[in-house]
């Protein structure tokens, strides 16, 4: 016979469990739509348009799921000592094509020696990526003369290493990236420049950065506002 | 050019990659599970196994080591191409069951599909 609390977590996991079956599902029919768009071009330029959108949803599902398979899973068994330097270099790589086509440069702040933190190889540059493609998109729609700079920076603060990304766009605070995760799904969010996707994509890094470190928080680095995640580097994986 | 076992679950799914790889000049055969599979493997000459790892029943890793356990099927050319993450695949293991080539399918397009079993066929003469 379950207890009260036994039940409540029983019908948690199988709602979780529900939702990844019903997301596998999407990811089904959209890998379908992509790869039929391919096969029948579609005239006025649609197939480049049903490409791009079907893309970006495949990959905000695909990071959705791996979150909740990092957040459900045992993490003694996933993390493993990463550098959250090379991660940034890498991520910076992954963003470099999307970057350019919007006209952003990407910038990286990564020098210094930083201990290795326990993280998840795969689950952070997925969180990074998604974030990144977030401020990229965000800063499509905004209406600005020059090219714009997303900084991918690491440094160390009081609490830890942070990692993350800062770029001019307004409206990015701690109060607003708060009131922005409450009411997800349930209103009009304050964060102006980020259309519903968009700031799927960032809940979603948000979601995959729980697993490993504190989550997502507003802050600056250089008088740019960004959002970073802030990790515990490990003394024992120093001395290895 | 060359006959083709698409193990694919997904109907839709298998009716688009059917139509694709015929354009480009194959013969598929075409079945949803691996029982099937195999059924279509002692009927008929396959050169290359486009395969989706999530099948019904027995899975597709279940699937190559049966193919596998039999000599005359030893040299057939097998395409991985799945919606499993390529960092969940144990790429030694894989190696050693005569996979040569690993597809995401939610990242690898038509064209990569094609250059893929090109690849393979190319190995496999």
């Amino acid at each position: 016979m379950m207890s009260k609390i036994e039940q409540k977590d029983y019908a948690k996991n199988i709602d979780a469990q529900t939702f990844a079956a019903v997301v596998e599902n999407l990811k089904t029919a959209l890998i379908t739509v992509l790869r039929a768009n391919e096969l029948s071009p579609q005239q006025g330029g649609e197939q480049a348009i049903i490409a791009q959108a079907t893309a970006k949803s495949l990959a905000l599902l695909d990071n959705y799921l791996l979150g909740l398979q990092l957040n459900n899973a045992d993490k003694t068994l996933l993390l493993q000592p990463v550098s959250l330097s090379a991660s940034l270099v890498e991520v910076a790589h992954q963003l470099s094509q999307a970057a350019h086509a919007e006209h952003c440069d990407i910038e990286l702040d990564v020098a210094g020696k930083y201990g290795p933190v326990l993280a998840h190889p795969g689950g952070l540059t997925a969180a990074l990526v998604s974030l990144g493609n977030s401020f990229i998109a965000a800063h499509s729609q905004q209406e600005r003369p020059k090219r714009m700079v997303i900084k991918l920076a690491t440094y160390t603060t009081a609490h830890g290493i942070r990692a993350g990304m800062f770029t001019d766009i307004d409206g990015l605070t701690s109060d607003t990236f708060k009131r922005a995760k409450r009411l997800l799904g349930k209103a009009r969010s304050p964060l102006n420049h980020f259309s519903t996707q968009e700031e799927a994509g960032l809940f979603v890094a948000d979601a995959l950065l729980q697993s490993m470190s504190s989550g997502l928080t507003a802050s600056r680095h250089h008088k740019l506002p960004g959002l970073a995640a802030t990790f515990t580097a490990s003394p024992q994986l120093e001395l290895v | 050019m060359a006959r083709i076992l698409l193990v694919e679950p997904d109907v839709s799914q298998a009716l688009v990659y059917n139509r694709s790889l015929q354009q480009a000049g194959h013969e598929v055969v075409a079945a949803r599970t691996a029982a099937k599979a195999v059924t279509l493997l002692d009927t008929n000459a396959i050169d290359v196994i486009l395969l989706e790892l999530n099948l019904a029943v027995h899975n597709g890793i279940e699937l190559l080591y049966e193919v596998r356990s039999y000599r005359d099927w030893n040299d057939i050319g097998v395409i991985i191409h799945t919606t499993v993450r390529p960092k969940q695949l144990h790429a030694p293991a894989l190696e050693r069951l005569g996979v040569t080539q690993v597809l995401y399918k939610p990242t690898a397009s038509l064209s990569d599909l094609h250059r893929a079993v090109d690849s393979v066929l190319q190995s496999v003469s």
